[in-house]
């Protein structure tokens, strides 16, 4: 009873990857489409035949070919996106392949929380003051600078980054630190700030890595 | 995030070509996805290369010539009770790259010597 419990989730957890391999291989040339979907097909089988092989547990297996779904999501996309270009007839770009698909996350995500950091800024400053000096208020005008010089810093990095690229993420990092640090008692922003700051420390690791090594070729 | 200059390897596609010449010492020179994840993951199941991240690297580098790449026989896959595989090769444009990135990372031998794994020879392009 518990091994046909443990199979389900195992296959589960293959039709879960295939269903979105399905999903982002939508609308991509069919060839091209089919091929990633059978890649993906003999990869999940010889992944669950290697893991009974080693006697690993069906939970474990799940979890695993789970975890290598969800961590590749953005390269899936980054990919369906240069198909696209790809079947359109534009090749990828150089400023395309000069920004990865980790970066044009990385990019999202920044710009859509820059205003909500703004503006939280903004509302902190305000019900500070009204907690430790209730009456009428104007925004304080310390709240509206700091606002702007962490957007600004963020801006600043994320533009620069792209000619120079330790630099700028350092920048990006400030500007979010400085953010979260300022609003420690908001969980959700200091959450937000640490993960962008894990994510910009990551990628200047990756970056100070990155090989050149075609240039021999 | 990594920039990608012209001619620049990332750090995984460099890993991926030292797992091809790995793999290509062994008996048959052609291996498949799930066995260059495998090899990336040194025996630990659970750190396996992401599916995206592996089939884009794979696919990047057999569009730069460094890998070749065929589908199996269906006959093959189908007397052995599986979905077929796409191979892939290493190229000797391949095995340059990976020699040129393991003398730009200034460690001898590249991944393998940090693993321990002694590398076989040349492999035929």
């Amino acid at each position: 009873m518990r091994a046909r419990g443990t199979d389900r989730v195992a296959s589960t957890s293959a039709r879960l990857v295939l269903a979105w391999a399905a999903r982002y291989t939508r609308g991509l040339p069919p060839d091209i489409a089919a091929d990633r979907r059978l890649e993906l097909t003999a990869d999940l089988h010889d992944q669950l035949a290697d893991a009974a092989h080693l006697g690993l547990g069906r939970i474990t297996t799940s979890r695993t070919v789970v975890r290598r779904m969800l961590l590749g999501v953005p390269a899936d996309l980054s990919w369906r996106h240069d198909q696209l270009r790809v079947a359109r007839g534009c090749a990828p770009s150089e400023a395309d392949m000069a920004i990865g698909s980790f970066s044009r996350l990385q990019v999202g995500i920044t710009v859509l929380a820059l205003p909500f950091l703004a503006l939280s800024l903004i509302a902190t400053s305000v019900i500070v003051s009204h907690v430790t000096q209730p009456g009428p208020h104007e925004v304080p005008l310390w709240a509206g600078l700091v606002a702007l010089g962490c957007a600004g810093t963020i801006s600043g990095g994320l533009a620069l980054q792209v000619r120079h690229r330790r630099v700028g993420l350092i920048l990006v990092a400030l500007g979010v630190l400085v953010v979260g640090a300022m609003l420690f008692w908001l969980p959700p922003v200091w959450m937000v700030a640490l993960v962008l700051t894990a994510l910009v420390g990551w990628e200047v690791t990756r970056s100070h890595r990155a090989t050149p090594a075609l240039d021999a070729t | 995030m990594v920039r990608r200059r012209p001619g620049q390897l990332l750090p995984l596609e460099v890993d991926v070509l030292e797992a091809a010449i790995t793999l290509a010492g062994t008996a048959d020179p052609e291996f498949h996805g799930f066995a260059v994840a495998k090899n990336l993951a040194d025996g630990d199941p659970r750190r396996l290369t992401a599916h995206g991240t592996l089939y884009k690297a794979l696919g990047r580098l057999a569009d730069a010539g460094l890998l070749s790449c065929r589908w199996e026989d269906p006959a093959i896959a189908e007397a052995e009770g599986r979905p077929r595989r796409r191979l892939y090769r290493i190229t000797g444009q391949g095995e340059l790259a990976a020699r040129s990135a393991r003398q730009h990372e200034h460690v001898p031998g590249g991944r393998a010597a940090r693993l321990g794994v002694r590398k076989p020879g040349p492999a035929p392009a």
